[in-house]
């Protein structure tokens, strides 16, 4: 079920009457029916999924017990040994790192290891595949799962006796399938207190619906034709305006279609009583390497340098030990991505501009020193560029495919007008992302996210009508799947 | 450091600013839209086949929200008239016979059956400036069928009474198009303009597309027609059963088409909506054409004849009993082989020859002769 069809509406509205009007007061009967909701939500693009939901969650629960069980005398005690909580935590992370490992990178790692017998021994065989769709949001759910058991293990988090509580953490729907990756000391406390209307976020949750839809039907999915006009495999010779098209579209498409999903994700959630933590925060105005991750799908990146990042020795061993940490992180960013060679060399890529960036600023190389609007304006410009780079490294059907669009970008050749006219890609980027970007440099400008509530109520009943009709006009709403389900 | 604050104020449930945007939306409906010249609202191109079948009944909503002249002849049905009843052809024709002009669209649309016949003539009747003189209906077995696997694409036809009506008697059984139906009612003049708009979006409309001219719906070529004709011209030999004989596996994925087994070949509630359609245009004054359709000698031959000798029995006693003309299958001029580019519909060849067939009957009922 995706969020901007029909059924979603119908399936919100419905919850909605039961959890605020049926069951309105009644916690457990609320959290009862978000479950099943939940699981209705998940099951209607595959229910035999289901299942693995439910095992996750299931190990995760009793992981949770074992690991958090205090002794009778000291409850300051656990009551397993420091040996045996590892063994569980391990147990924790094998099943849940086994299956998204198995759904995930199985074909992956078979093929490279066919490939690489073939190569190294001249060996051939026959790889089994896996020939069924990798589940939705696999990624998504398990790094949230194993936030819980991991922060018991740090002592940071208490076990949850209940079920339900956890089980519904674990596959609450709005943000189920693409995130954000909420932690479970963020989640839990919410769902075991009791929750009451609140007009205001509702308020709130419905822009961001609305703004989240306008994202992603009309910018992203309209963006998303010159996208894949110029990133067809079979197009050679793009030119250097086009490929530079290609770059920028593609850049918008992304961040729209993904941001769009968070913001309708944190609406939905506001209008079920609940706060999910936010995802970006405006990342085209990134100044510097750093920035651009504490702005992009901020979840994950804090994830990963909160459980892997700082696991693997973080900072503490010298810059050698920073540097190598880093690369680490970002390509095992990339594979959670995805079993492919492109997702690697995206993690790899933005490893390597962040080592650099760090390099250079351990150095006290950074240039120029002043830090005027101009040069930060031009940081961002340069930031921005950095990014471009990324994301066609990640669009791009293969890396050949990738170092192909990038060379071309600066091989300064006129545009290859039997692919697309520069007005094709130019006009529709403006169109759609010029708006996009006003309304974000308000927001950037002012500080604040939600400054659309700080206007007058007429300029805000204006650009709710403005958005409408374009929602109206040019929205797709015929289940274009967000571009972050694959993952 | 940018913060998400929550807001202070907050005094009803609505606010001014969502009441003061309905408003906005609405005068945008209702005052912005039906200024647009319609040059920019049927600036889509019916004959983008990359959307399977939609495109047709997108354009009958459009032409019957925005009617831009009234029809004197209507022709309904599937591709079969969509491809094989030349409008601009007949009109001519008619004109040559009558001496007079005579108005002719082509409302055929991808897969039109009996229960699309019965939303689109409702819309037709309710709305005097798009009711025709004349309906003609080329039909094939397929049209009374029971259906079933159906796609409800004639929900972007239908008004909010009609949604009820169709659920109740069809339930949940297909896909609603929802999305369709709902902005195609509620906020028709933009529905409109977002056809157009996708066009401007994906930039696939060709260079010498004219809106008003090009669309089949006013009377332009459908594609493969174009095709035929670029071919012709080019003096080369169009696609037909003569050079491209079918095989014995294809010519049964026609029959599986034409005459499916285990299925009703007249389905109870598909011929009930068909007689109380026609009842309710003989009501309106509009007179109706049935006709058979043509098919090729060989898929002929693979339909059950007892099926079709009954299939025709009912069109016949329904033509009788409800005053309505019936040119079966006898009547016809012989097709053949190079008439056909398969089985079912016909090619540039056929076309000409079935448009010129139906200007004959068209001409003896307007001259006040039974057809």
């Amino acid at each position: 079920m995706l969020f901007q069809t029909p059924e979603f509406l119908l399936f919100i509205g419905a919850v909605l009457l039961l959890y605020w009007g049926v069951l309105r007061g009644r916690r457990t009967a609320q959290n009862l029916m978000l479950l099943a909701a939940s699981y209705v939500f998940y099951g209607w693009w595959d229910w035999h999924f289901l299942g693995l939901i439910f095992f996750s969650t299931l190990v995760d629960y009793v992981c949770g017990i074992l690991l958090d069980r205090r002794q009778a005398a000291d409850p300051n005690r656990y009551e397993l040994s420091e040996r045996a909580r590892k063994r569980v935590l391990l147990a924790s992370l094998i099943c849940n790192l086994g299956l998204l490992g198995f759904f995930k990178y199985y074909n992956f790692f078979t093929e490279s290891l066919a490939s690489s017998f073939w190569v190294l021994l001249g060996y051939e065989f026959e790889p089994w595949f896996l020939e069924i769709a990798v589940p939705v949001g696999i990624s998504f759910y398990t790094f949230q799962s194993l936030s819980y058991t991991i922060d018991i293990y740090r002592g940071k988090l208490s076990s949850r006796r209940s079920f339900l509580d956890f089980a519904l953490f674990v596959a609450i729907f709005p943000q189920l399938v693409a995130g954000p990756i909420v932690r479970a000391k963020e989640m839990l406390p919410q769902i075991e207190e009791d929750r009451r209307f609140d007009l205001n976020k509702a308020q709130e949750g419905i822009w961001l619906i609305l703004w989240g839809l306008v994202k992603k039907v009309v910018i992203a999915d309209n963006i998303a034709r010159v996208t894949d006009t110029l990133y067809h495999p079979d197009v050679y010779n793009l030119g250097s305006p086009l490929a530079l098209a290609a770059a920028y579209a593609f850049t918008v498409q992304i961040y729209c279609d993904f941001s769009g999903y968070t913001d309708i994700a944190r609406g939905t959630a506001r209008l079920l009583g609940f706060e999910l933590p936010l995802n970006f925060r405006l990342p085209f105005f990134a100044k510097n390497p750093s920035d651009l991750w504490a702005r992009w799908h901020i979840t994950l990146s804090s994830w990963l340098r909160d459980y892997l990042y700082i696991s693997l020795g973080g900072n503490r061993k010298g810059a050698s030990w920073t540097y190598f940490n880093l690369m680490a992180t970002m390509v095992l960013g990339g594979l959670w991505h995805g079993a492919n060679d492109n997702f690697i060399a995206w993690g790899f890529y933005h490893g390597l501009v962040l080592v650099v960036y760090r390099w250079l600023a351990h150095r006290g190389m950074s240039w120029p020193k002043e830090n005027t609007t101009l040069v930060l304006w031009l940081r961002r410009l340069v930031m921005f560029h950095l990014w471009c780079v990324g994301c066609t490294i990640f669009r791009a059907t293969s890396t050949e495919h990738a170092l192909r669009i990038i060379t071309e970008i600066f091989a300064f050749t006129p545009a290859n007008v039997a692919v697309a006219s520069v007005g094709f890609a130019y006009e529709r980027l403006l169109f759609f992302a010029g708006p996009l970007l006003l309304f974000q440099w308000f927001q950037f400008r002012s500080g604040n996210l939600n400054i659309i509530f700080k206007w007058p109520w007429f300029v805000r009943g204006f650009i709710y009508a403005v958005l409408v009709v374009w929602m109206i006009v040019f929205g797709n709403f015929h289940g274009q799947e967000f571009y972050y389900f694959q993952f | 450091m940018v913060k998400s604050s929550t807001i202070s104020s907050f005094k009803a449930w609505w606010t001014p600013a969502a009441g003061l945007a309905l408003v906005l939306v609405l005068l945008a409906e209702f005052v912005l839209a039906p200024l647009t010249p319609p040059e920019r609202i049927f600036a889509f191109d019916q004959n983008n086949y990359e959307r399977p079948g939609r495109q047709d009944y997108e354009a009958l909503r459009v032409l019957l929200t925005f009617p831009q002249k009234p029809a004197d002849i209507a022709i309904m049905g599937s591709s079969r008239p969509r491809d094989g009843i030349l409008a601009p052809l007949l009109a001519a024709q008619l004109k040559l016979n009558l001496g007079r002009s005579v108005d002719v669209v082509n409302y055929a649309a991808v897969g039109f059956r009996a229960f699309d016949f019965e939303v689109l003539a409702q819309r037709l009747i309710a709305e005097p400036r798009v009711t025709p003189k004349v309906v003609v209906l080329p039909i094939n077995p397929r049209f009374l069928q029971e259906e079933a696997e159906r796609d409800n694409l004639r929900f972007s036809l239908m008004g909010f009474d009609q949604v009820g009506h169709e659920l109740k008697t069809h339930g949940l059984s297909a896909p609603l198009h929802l999305v369709e139906t709902i902005l195609s009612n509620g906020v028709a003049n933009l529905y409109a303009l977002r056809l157009a708009a996708r066009e401007w979006v994906e930039g696939t409309l060709p260079a010498d597309f004219k809106p008003l001219e090009s669309n089949p719906i006013f009377g332009g070529r459908v594609k493969l027609q174009i095709q035929d004709a670029d071919w012709l011209r080019a003096n080369k030999v169009l696609t037909s059963l003569e050079n491209t004989p079918v095989k014995d596996e294809q010519l049964a994925e026609y029959v599986k088409v034409e005459w499916p087994a285990g299925v009703r070949h007249l389905g109870e509630a598909e011929t009930s909506a068909f007689v109380r359609t026609l009842r309710r245009l003989r009501a309106a004054d509009v007179h109706v054409i049935l006709m058979d359709l043509p098919m090729s000698d060989v898929l002929r031959a693979a339909i059950p004849q007892e099926g079709l000798q009954a299939y025709r029995a009912f069109l016949q006693e329904t033509a009788a009993q409800g005053n309505i003309s019936y040119i079966a299958m006898g009547q016809f001029p012989p097709f053949l082989d190079r008439d056909f580019r398969e089985q079912s519909h016909l090619n540039r060849s056929g076309a000409t020859k079935l448009t010129q067939f139906v200007s004959v009957v068209l001409t003896q009922y307007l001259e006040g002769r039974d057809p």
